[in-house]
């Protein structure tokens, strides 16, 4: 539900166990994306200290 | 007069409880060699489940009661401390069995490298296990990562008074619901997302690298297993290098990054608080340490004019680097490697990685990114005071998961632990020694051992002495479970010795 009042799907209420459950699934999976990003960010840190360090020593 | 509580009860009781769902365990590896059509395999692990589950059921049938049982924290951390030497010793007889090692002490050695995820191994052509003993050895891995006592609590019908003490007693001291039993399903609920995840993702990258389907199944589940439970396992002797790929490196690489994070860290990110990611002291105090050490080793290789394109200084050197931080243990080089290629200032960055190792409440070992980032904040907070005015007070405050006082006793405790790792590792270093290896060659190693990572310069072959392998079964498991727990079950065996 947006500020506006409008709804993707109107018939289906937001606070029925179904939609619940579907939004947690989805905080979930994005939860495991964000993590993901984070390693990969991790490894982005590690290949940049690689390269400058060898730019650096002009290899 | 008093009634003294029964101390051996609730101790009997739990251990019973942990060996009896470690020997129903086996029946997934035995599953796996039937399907394979591994017969001995299958008839080595149905064995092994038939002895666990009899030594483990008796005590729970003889000592369950119907009301709840009582655990005061010496029997809680003495039954999480005792499982896990019971448990070595039950889970190593399908190892034992299967004829993959030279003596039950090399098997007990690698069952309590796996139950520790450090990774270190004693098997006999690793090339060529059967699948069900790869399996086997890649779940003790994956369970030692979550904790057995944590799996044991997970199937506890309600939360028992006492059982906190034995999640703490296997050093893990983060509650992510209001009891431990609740605490330790939601451990299991996160592990098996990921196991999900991770399982498919290696398969597939294991397919595009040329592996049959039901191999690349098999490799992507035991890799996956190993490297969540940052443990260094692996179906082959070339570990990681075997695969000859950098897709399957940086799968890796993720996911065992990702395992060496704190469970309350994962619960706050996937209850939708991805914040805590970027402000969390352990991640912050990881990206700092990582950062330096890569910085370090880089240098060690720039100046030994070794892989000087940025490719093969990140597969050689920042993924074994990264491996050893994150106290995983996987390999894209040779054991010997590390003796000839890598320099003084290498190792040392490497050295100082595994000690340091990956997070708290995590499937981590080393004495962890939070104890360091404690330290820190002492030292910052002691100078900060010393540079202040008398009168004014000053609070260190961080970042963990909500924002905590640095108080004294955090400060007492990290200083503990550390002191412990540290005295461990030169407890190991010095029996190295003894028994006539290089000083580098027992520092690297037992800094492996005493990190829980299972990187090795080459010192750990069945042939190396019956007194260093004990010395590091014992160096694993007292590092695995933060010492403390070890202690209380010593002193007590002790006190009990003393008095007959």
């Amino acid at each position: 539900m947006t500020t506006n009042g409008w709804h993707p799907f109107p018939s289906l209420d937001p606070r029925s166990p179904a939609v619940i459950r579907l939004r947690r699934y989805l905080t979930t999976v994005r939860g495991v994306l964000a993590e993901i990003l984070f390693a990969l960010f991790l490894v982005g840190i590690g290949w940049l200290v690689s390269f400058v360090c060898l730019g650096v020593a002009g290899k | 007069m008093t009634a003294t509580r029964p101390f051996w009860r609730p101790v009997g009781y739990y251990a019973g409880l942990t060996l009896l769902i470690l020997g129903s365990l086996q029946l997934l590896p035995c599953l796996v060699s039937v399907v394979c059509r591994e017969w001995n395999m299958a008839l080595v692990f149905l064995l092994g489940t038939g002895v666990s589950v009899l030594l483990g059921g008796v005590p729970v049938l003889l000592l369950h009661q119907d009301q709840p049982m009582r655990v005061g924290w010496r029997e809680g951390l003495a039954a999480a401390a005792g499982s896990w030497l019971l448990g070595m010793l039950l889970c190593a007889l399908p190892y034992w069995l299967s004829g993959s090692y030279l003596s039950y002490l090399d098997a007990c050695f690698d069952v309590m490298s796996g139950f520790t995820t450090t990774g270190l191994t004693l098997v006999q052509d690793l090339d060529h296990l059967s699948n069900g003993l790869n399996t086997w050895r890649h779940l003790v891995t994956f369970v030692g990562g979550q904790g057995m006592v944590v799996l044991a609590l997970s199937f506890l019908a309600g939360g028992s008074g006492g059982a906190y003490t034995m999640y703490v007693g296997e050093g893990k001291d983060e509650r992510l619901a209001p009891n431990a039993t609740h605490t330790s399903r939601y451990i299991w609920r996160i592990s098996l997302i990921y196991l999900l995840v991770g399982t498919v993702a290696l398969w597939l990258v294991g397919l595009r690298i040329g592996l049959s389907w039901d191999r690349s199944l098999l490799h992507g589940l035991w890799i996956f297993m190993s490297a969540w439970s940052t443990g260094g396992f692996a179906p082959m002797s070339q570990n990681i290098l075997y695969y000859h790929s950098s897709a399957y490196e940086l799968a890796t690489l993720v996911f065992f990054i990702i395992g060496s994070f704190n469970f309350a860290l994962h619960h706050a990110v996937l209850q939708g608080n991805r914040k805590e990611l970027r402000r969390n002291v352990e991640t912050i105090s990881m990206t700092v340490t990582m950062t330096l050490l890569t910085l370090i080793a880089t240098l060690g290789f720039i100046r030994a004019n070794l892989y000087t394109d940025v490719a093969a200084l990140f597969r050689k050197v920042f993924y074994q680097l990264i491996s050893g931080h994150t106290t995983t243990g996987f390999m894209t080089v040779y054991a010997r490697q590390f003796r000839t290629d890598w320099g003084d200032l290498a190792l040392f960055a490497m050295t100082v990685a595994m000690l340091v190792g990956g997070s708290a409440c995590s499937t981590a070992g080393g004495f962890k990114g939070l104890r360091v980032a404690v330290l820190f904040g002492a030292f910052r907070k002691t100078l900060r005071q010393a540079s202040a005015a008398e009168s004014r007070l000053i609070v260190q405050k961080y970042h963990h998961i909500r924002d905590l006082v640095l108080e004294d006793g955090t400060i007492q405790s990290a200083f503990l632990i550390v002191t412990c790792y540290m005295i461990t590792y030169a407890v190991a270093t010095l029996v190295g020694l003894l028994c006539g290896y290089p000083f580098v060659d027992a520092s690297f190693e037992a800094a492996s051992v005493t990190g829980n990572v299972g990187l090795s310069i080459g010192l750990t072959t069945p042939a190396m002495p019956a007194i260093l392998k004990v010395t590091y079964i014992l160096s694993m498991w007292m590092a695995r479970l933060e010492f403390i727990s070890v202690f209380v079950l010593v002193a007590i065996l002790a006190r009990k010795a003393v008095k007959r």
